[in-house]
């Protein structure tokens, strides 16, 4: 069981987004490393695209994990964005996924949404 | 902020495009010709119409019953090759496929009996029937409501989260709407529903913000 917690739900281009990983394998396993990165992706009536924009990767020692894993992150985000869009017939969307990197199987994934906004000028030009 | 879809009880927009083309068994409508005609009977069924209707598709779920080598033809010098055949093969978007190249496959084709099943937007049926092949032509009636509303209870049952009641009911002056505007094309209804269910969510969380600012 992979579950992801954010410090905030809510974040402004060029910010950090910080949280935690908690990994709780339900079988033996000898996974290699968690991978966790932010994403955007496109979603909607058009084709599709996505972008990772930052990732941090976290490497088992000679012995592996050892259950259950706590990994805190803090990954970048661009100061150019994109942000957070919810239209009619397109989305933009910002997810942290968690990647377990499990040698000779799939890999086991995880994601969590998050909103990117833009950065409010101050003063606000347009009040 | 408040993700739109889930304060409908839903994962996302039950009408986002996938990135794999075909239509999953548990989603697919049955519109009197869901199942694959025979393999290796010497005969050409050609699935013709514009774009959106569901060409591909119905290609993709023909080839889960009977396997058979697909090739969808791109515009641009992509579609410069000759197609396979085989006892069952699938030609998509086959008025792209250069003349003599059709007609030499078609040759090959008509020797081993095949059957190929052809998506295409204009009527190859003249170059078949030159190679001795009884020729089959689908083509999909205009939606209706009723239609509609059975691809749209199976679409947001798809992508409802779990524990949560049905919210999102389309009424039958909409789906007669949106049938009429769409014609025959499953693309264009999935514009109207996709925008009907992203107007509905953005209503929803408007409410669920109004309501909260209250408290």
């Amino acid at each position: 069981m992979i579950s992801i917690t954010l410090d905030r739900s809510d974040y402004v281009v060029g910010e950090r987004v910080t949280g935690n990983v908690l990994w709780n394998p339900s079988s033996q396993s000898n996974a290699r490393g968690i991978i966790v990165m932010a994403q955007w992706r496109t979603e909607g009536r058009g084709d599709s695209t996505s972008d990772i924009v930052a990732e941090l990767r976290a490497d088992a020692g000679p012995t592996g994990f050892t259950p259950p894993v706590q990994l805190p992150f803090e990954l970048m985000l661009p100061a150019d964005g994109p942000v957070s869009y919810n239209g009619k017939l397109i989305r933009v969307i910002w997810e942290i996924i968690v990647r377990i990197d499990l040698p000779m199987a799939l890999d086991t994934r995880h994601m969590e949404m998050f909103y990117v906004f833009p950065r409010r000028l101050d003063p606000d030009p347009f009040g | 902020m408040i993700d739109p879809y889930a304060t409908i009880g839903l994962r996302c927009n039950p009408f986002v495009v996938e990135s794999a083309p075909g239509v999953p068994a548990s989603l697919w409508i049955d519109r009197g010709f869901s199942t694959a005609p025979e393999q290796g009977n010497k005969q050409f069924v050609q699935v013709i119409g514009p774009k959106g209707v569901g060409k591909t598709s119905l290609l993709l779920h023909w080839r889960d019953q009977i396997a058979g080598p697909y090739v969808h033809f791109p515009l641009g010098w992509g579609r410069w090759h000759l197609p396979p055949v085989a006892a069952m093969a699938y030609w998509d978007e086959a008025d792209r496929i250069p003349g003599p190249f059709l007609w030499y496959a078609l040759y090959q084709a008509g020797r081993q009996n095949a059957t190929i099943i052809a998506g295409t937007h204009v009527d190859l049926s003249h170059a078949a029937k030159h190679h001795g092949f009884a020729v089959q032509t689908i083509e999909h009636p205009p939606l209706d409501a009723a239609t509609l509303c059975a691809w749209v209870t199976l679409r947001i049952a798809a992508v409802r989260l779990p524990d949560t009641p049905d919210q999102l009911v389309p009424d039958d002056a909409l789906l007669t709407h949106i049938a009429q505007k769409s014609g025959e094309s499953w693309r264009v209804a999935a514009d109207y529903l996709h925008i009907w269910v992203a107007e509905t969510a953005a209503r929803s969380v408007k409410q669920v913000s109004e309501n909260d600012s209250k408290d």
